[in-house]
């Protein structure tokens, strides 16, 4: 049996936890709000690429991949997490890493 | 890196459909030339044989003083960037990246730090062991444009590359390739139909529509002095407004019902439209004279046939197109040539007309306009010369007002300060500095 080493946000999920998270400010003050607070989840790398509105991060054996979507004001954050050789962990992990996003963008959610 | 030259260069598909007709273009060292043009202009079939893809049917391709025409692809040093990344699935992004200097049999050290120094420009460093299906998008696409930047090829294509992504992230990605452009330094033709596009990231534009190359410039000449009325229409958004025009006593107004609503032309305009009067005058008789000539030869040649002979040939020939209701009845040459005669006599009346027109100084020009070369000011409706208001659209900070002048369209971009309401009365001024003059027929842009 072959494991999916990907998982992703999707507003097809039927796990609400699992769906993307939109918030209403821009995508580059997103980011700047995100990677204030996200280093707190304790990754043990972390790097944001500005460039490219993305953030990439590691904890464990799960890594992360946040990227920041601008839409008519809104944006939309889609989360990516991969394990090569733990597939069965990137569930868990991400249903561990969104709810504390949207805690910590309470006041900013769509 | 290298120049890229295309002389007379002609594609006929086997189906004998032409696709690019006589391009001729010198692509500069370093250049980042954009091929722009709506669906079937032949843009991707330019670069496609630039690639290798396709033949040639005529012409020359040069690269780097080399004529490249029966060259193979993977011999012409050039790179290709696909629409749809057009990665292997099957391998991670190291092999996606490394696959092509694999193939050239480069030491394995040489291709490690060729594919690290692409994935460190394109913020790959990450995502080199995973396969094309564990990234985003825009990831993919960074790794096809990585992919190309390994090989340190002469020439960079791209077909398309970002019409696969968000619109956000276009944005980004657009701006990205420019920068990668900068540090790479490599001759670059890129191809796309999107005019935002072309305007933003080309060094020259090169316009195309049914195969044929309509205007070659940087962003800035082509915006402000397109050469006819298909590259003002095609560049900015919302298009430029054309509105037909009739030039008599000296004074321009826009054609329709009400024939007093003039257009305000400053000197060069006038000097110019004389000039363009003697010019068409010119090449009016010409043509004119053309088809005296093929009269008279007709009027002394021995297939000349009565009137009365050419109605019953239509007769006959009327009579067998219906028996032969499904196949084409082939014509009686001489009811051809009389037919063809027809249609020089009323050519010959229409061209008549015209040269006593410009002769009176009366003729039919296009003007064209951009919206934000027109201002707008509220005024009452009993005012004669104010439009209405038939739509307004409010962008944030900029407005659209949309109208009919004389029964034509015209859409006006104005600063949103002031709201204008469907139904409105306002009085409009174009901007004559940037008004252009385009010949009617042949949809050129009068200049001289």
């Amino acid at each position: 049996m072959c494991f999916k080493n990907n998982n992703r946000t999707n507003s097809s999920q039927s796990d609400k936890d699992l769906k993307p998270i939109s918030l209403r400010i821009g995508a580059d003050l997103s980011m700047k709000k995100v990677s204030e607070f996200l280093p707190k989840f304790e990754f043990d790398t972390f790097s944001v690429r500005e460039e490219y509105n993305e953030i990439y991060a590691r904890k464990g054996v799960i890594e992360y991949t946040i990227s920041f979507i601008e839409d008519y004001g809104k944006t939309h954050i889609s989360v990516l997490a991969y394990s090569e050789r733990h597939p069965f962990k990137i569930k868990k992990g991400l249903k561990e890493l969104l709810p504390f996003m949207r805690e910590n963008l309470k006041d900013y959610l769509v | 890196m290298a120049n890229v030259k295309f002389v007379n260069v002609n594609k006929i598909y086997d189906n004998n459909v032409q696709a690019v007709f006589d391009f001729n273009l010198d692509v500069k060292d370093k250049e980042f030339i954009v091929l722009v043009g709506p669906s079937g202009c032949g843009k991707s079939t330019t670069l496609r044989m630039l690639a290798g893809l396709e033949e040639i049917t005529s012409g020359e391709i040069i690269i780097d003083g080399t004529v490249v025409n029966d060259v193979h692809p993977k011999n012409r040093d050039i790179a290709m960037v696909f629409q749809n990344y057009a990665l292997y699935p099957h391998m991670t992004v190291f092999d996606n990246m490394a696959f092509a200097l694999k193939m050239k049999n480069l030491p394995k050290e040489e291709i490690v730090k060729r594919v690290n120094e692409a994935a460190n420009i394109l913020a790959l460093e990450e995502y080199l062991r995973r396969k094309p299906k564990a990234l985003s998008g825009g990831q993919r696409q960074r790794v096809a444009l990585g992919r190309a930047i390994v090989r340190t090829p002469k020439v960079f294509l791209m077909d398309e590359p970002l019409s696969n992504l968000d619109a956000k992230l276009r944005v980004q990605m657009r701006s990205e390739i420019i920068k990668i452009h900068r540090k790479v330094n490599a001759t670059t033709i890129y191809v796309t139909h999107d005019q935002t596009e072309a305007m933003t990231m080309a060094d020259r534009i090169v316009i195309m529509k049914d195969g044929y190359i309509q205007q070659i410039g940087t962003p800035k000449e082509v915006y402000n002095n397109p050469s006819n009325m298909f590259v003002g229409g095609f560049i900015g958004s919302p298009a430029m407004n054309f509105l037909n025009c009739r030039f008599k006593n000296g004074e321009l107004y826009v054609t329709g019902e009400n024939d007093d609503i003039k257009v305000k032309l400053d000197e060069s305009h006038a000097t110019l439209l004389n000039k363009y009067k003697e010019e068409k005058l010119n090449q009016l008789k010409e043509i004119l004279l053309r088809i005296d000539q093929q009269l008279n030869e007709y009027e002394n040649s021995e297939n000349k046939i009565s009137e009365e002979e050419v109605e019953s040939l239509k007769k006959k020939h009327e009579k067998a197109q219906k028996a032969n209701k499904k196949k084409q009845v082939v014509m009686n040459p001489k009811l051809a040539l009389a037919r063809h005669i027809e249609k020089l006599k009323s050519y010959k009346e229409r061209y008549v007309k015209e040269i006593e027109d410009f002769e009176r100084g009366e003729f039919d020009i296009a003007i064209g306009i951009r919206p934000e070369d027109i201002s707008v000011k509220k005024t009452n409706p009993d005012n004669k010369d104010a439009l209405s208001v038939d739509l307004s659209e409010l962008l944030g900070h900029e407005l659209i007002i949309y109208s009919y002048i004389n029964g034509q369209r015209l859409v006006i971009k104005t600063p949103a300060k002031e709201e204008f309401e469907s139904g409105e009365s306002f009085e409009f001024g174009f901007n004559t500095d940037k008004l252009h003059l385009f010949d009617i027929d042949t949809t050129n842009k009068i200049a001289f």
